[in-house]
């Protein structure tokens, strides 16, 4: 048990990644409750995205371990792993859409595969999820006719699609206008607002993690600083997490960068 | 020293490189024999390097054939040897020519079209959209492009056969005048069923061969629209040289 009340869901410990000389993470610790909402901040090039990739098994750990549901995820086979997956949604920063299938194919490639559905309900379904994130009439479009921001919904739409009960973010508002950021925050809130659903959410903008955390980690030089509630991490007086919070240009995250 | 390091990268790279090439040969055979196969796609894929690949082996292969009438037919006469020269153009077309030709045209569609395809998606994310979907991109994207190339490469080169030896035949008798009914004759006389069947064979590992190379290329892309520039000229290049390479020893072992 823990703050938010659900079992762990997602257990993250001691995790190391280096990319030839470059050391991303550098002993990750962290902690999911199922059910809970947790957004992973931090700046660009911090790592979040390498750890997010860690929890689906699209990088392997070099050190450490990433359990879900407590089963290890960083040495399972790659054809178990296909299986294991089948409970995560994910989205990518860019969208990450298939560009030689429309708006419609990509939302109901997952839908077709794995869902089980007749050609009428991958059909609703496709439609409910456009409707989630407040596109109207793109079905027939190929993603090079979206513009960047309806990209990343459409990616958001596709990640939803199976009703996964793992959700993995990967800067979801990035390039969204307020009134966009504020509906997709709303409805990552929604999504696991069902206790059953954990959401992990990565960005690095406040105003949108504010809305959507009910937890907040930073991370700072491969590791993890703090991870707490939003009403913590707004008083919380570690230097990292200060100079984040306040936008301020001086403090350890531009002395790291020297 | 310094000489000394920098042949050990090439070395070690080289090395890198063949266990990433046989690697995706590999992970190939096991999505494959995983399955399930979605046949739909393959024969997309057939197709594409099929069908759609008939016009520049057609005009390579003719043109082959009518070249090689054109050579031999003007050293042949200088000692009155003209009479073979329908046996040295189904001869080199069958056994050689047809096969490698087709393969280097396929590869220059085909293979860098796989490589950039791949490439462009591994660096847009899409190959980890694969994985996150829970559809393996090996199963989806690759098993069918390399049996789709292994199936249509023989194909394309008994087309090929037939038409380098239409080409020489067309300027040996239609331009030099050689004589139709010995020219026919000379075509098929020396043939044996091994001079066909060894051609059917390399195309069938050169098929595989360019395949996998542009899927590997594409998959291990890095670095945005230069990265996907670089793999795709890559792979080119390196499927090239491994179908002439491969080709030697094949025929010396198909020959033996």
């Amino acid at each position: 048990m823990n703050q938010a009340g659900g079992p762990t869901k997602i257990s993250i410990r001691g995790l190391h990644k280096a990319f030839g000389a470059k050391k991303v993470l550098q002993g990750v610790d962290l902690e999911v409750p199922e059910g809970s909402s947790t957004v992973i901040m931090g700046g660009s090039g911090a790592g979040k995205s390498v750890l997010l990739k860690h929890v689906i098994g699209l990088l392997r750990p070099d050190a450490g371990e990433v359990l879900v549901d407590g089963g290890d995820i960083g040495h399972l086979h790659e054809g178990d792993l296909n299986t294991v997956r089948r409970q995560f949604g994910m989205s990518f920063q860019e969208g990450a859409l298939f560009d030689s299938m429309s708006v419609f194919d990509n939302i109901a490639f997952p839908l077709r595969r794995h869902s089980g559905l007749d050609p009428d309900g991958v059909a609703e379904r496709v439609r409910e999820c456009l409707r989630i994130v407040n596109l109207h009439d793109v079905e027939g479009k190929m993603p090079a006719e979206l513009s960047g921001g309806m990209r990343r919904r459409v990616g958001f739409a596709r990640a939803i699609a199976l009703k996964p009960r793992i959700l993995l973010f990967d800067e979801p508002t990035t390039g969204l206008d307020p009134v966009m950021t504020a509906l997709i925050a709303d409805t990552i809130r929604a999504l696991t607002e069902d206790e059953t659903v954990t959401a992990l959410t990565i960005t690095h903008d406040l105003q949108a993690a504010y809305a959507i955390a009910d937890r907040i980690a930073m991370i700072f030089q491969g590791r993890i600083v703090f991870c707490g509630p939003p009403e913590a991490f707004q008083t919380n007086t570690d230097p990292v997490v200060e100079q984040f919070r306040t936008s301020n240009p001086i403090g350890p995250w531009t002395e790291a960068e020297l | 020293m310094r000489a000394l390091s920098t042949l050990d990268r090439a070395v070690t790279a080289t090395i890198e490189e063949a266990g990433r090439w046989f690697t995706m040969l590999y992970k190939t055979l096991y999505w494959t024999a995983r399955g399930p196969w979605d046949f739909r796609e393959w024969f997309r894929q057939m197709a594409r390097v099929g069908v759609d690949s008939v016009p520049v082996v057609f005009l390579a292969a003719f043109f082959t054939g009518a070249v090689i009438a054109l050579q031999t037919y003007e050293g042949f006469q200088r000692f009155h040897a003209e009479g073979y020269v329908g046996s040295v153009v189904s001869l080199s077309m069958l056994r050689e020519l047809a096969p490698v030709l087709s393969a280097l045209m396929v590869t220059g569609r085909v293979g860098s079209a796989y490589a950039a395809e791949i490439g462009t998606m591994r660096v847009t994310e899409q190959i980890d959209a694969l994985y996150a979907l829970a559809a393996n991109p090996i199963q989806y994207l690759v098993v069918p492009r390399v049996w789709a190339s292994f199936i249509m490469m023989p194909l394309l080169t008994i087309m090929a056969d037939a038409t380098g030896i239409l080409g020489g035949y067309l300027v040996a008798v239609g331009l030099l005048n050689a004589n139709a009914v010995i020219y026919e004759q000379s075509t098929f006389q020396f043939l044996d069923l091994n001079d066909f069947g060894s051609g059917i064979i390399k195309a069938a590992v050169f098929g595989i061969i360019l395949a996998v190379t542009g899927c590997m290329k594409g998959f291990h892309t890095q670095g945005g629209a230069e990265g996907v520039g670089k793999a795709t000229t890559q792979s080119v290049v390196m499927a090239s040289l491994i179908i002439l390479l491969s080709d030697f020893f094949l025929t010396k072992v198909l020959f033996q």
